[in-house]
């Protein structure tokens, strides 16, 4: 109860400190979006900011936007105009799907050849390096663009960007996870020759387990707490990190329209995103302490 | 250690002497010779507009290099003060300085170094400032993390009770400490930024869509990926093989393969 109304100020603190750096930031919203028009003019430029409201003293602004969000009403875009309730419901199923998809994805293929590098090494291992250093120094627009080219260009196996749903998110959650396995592969071959180490380990072995099945049967934990603390930071990634495979596979998710909206000023758009991101993040976060504390029983010092 | 050092020093090099040189103005265009394969007047061939592909390969490298080695000084200088204040200091300045670090890292880092570019533009030296902001949080955590476990230490603890001043003993007994463990983070970061400046320009918030840098021209060249994949393939290449010697001459030799099995202890 106390964590979940501490994180609650912090939250509050936070989105706070961004609704001040966004109207900080140099552009103005009016401006730009007359721009877009191709108009301008001090007179439309001072009618357009009655309109969206960024006239107002700052005190104003907020006490509006907190006044709607207490209704449940994220205000509406400045680009658009459109309601953004129901702009970021459609879009956020996209962004999670491939986002989620692709951490769920990339774990699963992470700890199957962490477990196979840790057990027998040699082609695993090296598979497992391998991924850990492409997900290093490649960038994700650029697997992207290959995949594109070589499984929708080429060879004509997959429509990402005229197939239904699920044709559309196999791609880029192929490359979400492309990019997210090396890292869990490296950490739970590293913990398996940690608990190799261990007294337990060759208890384990003196009862007569093999080698893997020794590790499996008592490496698994520990496999999967360390699992979870490399996915603890990626979760916030989940939201809003996947703009640049959304822009090249077309996707309508929350990531583009972010960027978009950090194009265009988008005050309303910039910092409904920073509270769902952030909403989500502390969800995650107190989901996966709690599933710690699940898989790890032992006591630990009082916080 | 020693030639993957000298591999990054070539690689590096190569950047920099290809960015005082160039076969072509990397700018010329020339539409009769538009998508022109590789010849001996045009090493790497030419791009829709006609312009020299090498040549521009070249610039975006400069580019590149300034970008890494901007981000990298600034991400490094504050993270290194940072996470050092943080734990010498301790108690409450120490709290706030690390919460306020996790909760940037939450962000999504592309999403922090797009918000700072457009801030402060998106040319070579601006998105190396953004870029090494949007690193410092990570940084921080770091060598505050490092030189946690060297406050733990007996040592530290004795050049205190001495009487030495904080600054004196982070500098004597701190930075020693937390150098190693930092340089090599450092090396894996360095290509990191170059793989994010990449991304930055294929975004292209703000950025010169006529300068050659290496995501700029993915960006554009994508269009004749069917016709001429070589375009998007050789500025691909070219970050992956920046990064990977940036990636390696820094890198911990890692234990690999199997490891010598366990004897089973015999009767």
């Amino acid at each position: 109860m106390f964590r979940a109304v501490v994180a609650g100020v912090g939250l509050a603190a936070f989105l706070l400190a961004a609704f001040l750096l966004l109207r900080i930031m140099p552009g103005d919203p009016a401006e730009l979006r007359l721009q877009r028009q191709d108009l301008g003019g001090a007179q439309l430029r001072v009618e357009m900011q009655q309109r969206l409201g960024t006239d107002q003293a700052l005190a104003e602004q907020l006490s509006v936007w907190i006044k709607g969000l207490l209704r449940g009403d994220l205000g509406r875009s400045f680009a658009s105009d459109r309601p953004l309730a129901a702009e970021l419901t459609r879009r956020l199923p996209w962004s999670f799907a491939v986002g989620m998809g692709g951490l769920a994805l990339g774990a699963m293929i992470g700890i199957v050849l962490g477990f196979a590098s840790a057990a027998r090494g040699g082609t695993a291992a090296l598979a497992g390096r391998a991924f850990a250093v492409a997900g290093q120094i490649l960038p994700s627009f650029g697997v992207a663009v290959v995949l594109l080219w070589l499984l929708a260009g080429h060879w004509q196996l997959v429509r990402p960007l005229t197939g239904p749903p699920a044709e559309r998110l196999l791609l880029p959650v192929l490359v979400v996870a492309f990019f997210a396995v090396g890292g869990f592969a490296r950490v739970v071959t590293r913990t398996l020759q940690q608990v190799e180490q261990a007294p337990f380990f060759t208890a384990a072995l003196t009862k007569g387990l093999g080698r893997s099945q020794a590790l499996r049967r008592h490496g698994g934990g520990h496999a999967m707490l360390a699992v979870l603390a490399v996915l603890t930071p990626q979760l916030g990634w989940a939201i809003g990190g996947t703009a640049v495979v959304e822009l090249v596979f077309g996707l309508p998710g929350l990531s583009v329209f972010v960027v978009e909206g950090l194009r265009n000023r988008d005050y309303p758009l910039l910092q409904a995103f920073l509270l769902i991101a952030g909403l989500w993040i502390l969800l995650a976060r107190g989901f996966v302490s709690m599933l710690v504390a699940w898989l790890d029983p032992r006591p630990r010092p009082f916080e | 250690m020693p030639t993957r050092g000298c591999l990054a020093a070539f690689v590096v090099l190569l950047a920099g002497l290809a960015t005082c040189w160039q076969p072509h103005d990397p700018h010329a265009i020339d539409l009769e010779r538009a998508l022109a394969g590789p010849s001996l007047l045009h090493p790497l061939g030419t791009d829709h507009l006609g312009r020299d592909l090498a040549s521009r390969l070249a610039v975006g490298a400069g580019r590149t290099l300034l970008v890494a080695g901007t981000a990298l000084g600034l991400g490094a200088l504050l993270g290194l003060a940072l996470g050092l204040a943080a734990p010498v200091l301790g108690g409450g300045a120490r709290r706030l300085l690390l919460d306020l670090a996790s909760l940037l890292l939450v962000l999504p880092r592309l999403l922090l170094a797009l918000a700072l570019t457009a801030l402060f533009g998106l040319a070579p030296i601006t998105a190396g400032l953004s870029l090494g902001l949007a690193t410092t949080a990570h940084h921080t955590l770091l060598t505050a993390a490092l030189a946690d476990a060297v406050l733990r230490e007996p040592y530290w603890l004795a050049a205190r009770s001495l009487g030495s001043g904080r600054l004196a003993c982070a500098r004597r007994h701190l930075l020693p400490a937390v150098r190693p463990a930092f340089l090599t983070h450092l090396g894996t970061e360095a290509a990191r930024i170059v793989v994010a400046y990449s991304e930055l320009t294929f975004i292209g918030l703000g950025a010169d869509s006529s300068a050659p840098d290496w995501g700029t021209m993915i960006w554009d060249y994508r269009l004749y990926l069917l016709e001429s994949p070589r375009l998007t393939l050789a500025p691909l290449m070219a970050i992956a093989v920046l990064a990977l010697a940036l990636h390696l001459a820094f890198d911990p030799v890692e234990p690999r393969g199997r490891r010598p099995a366990r004897r089973f202890p015999g009767p």
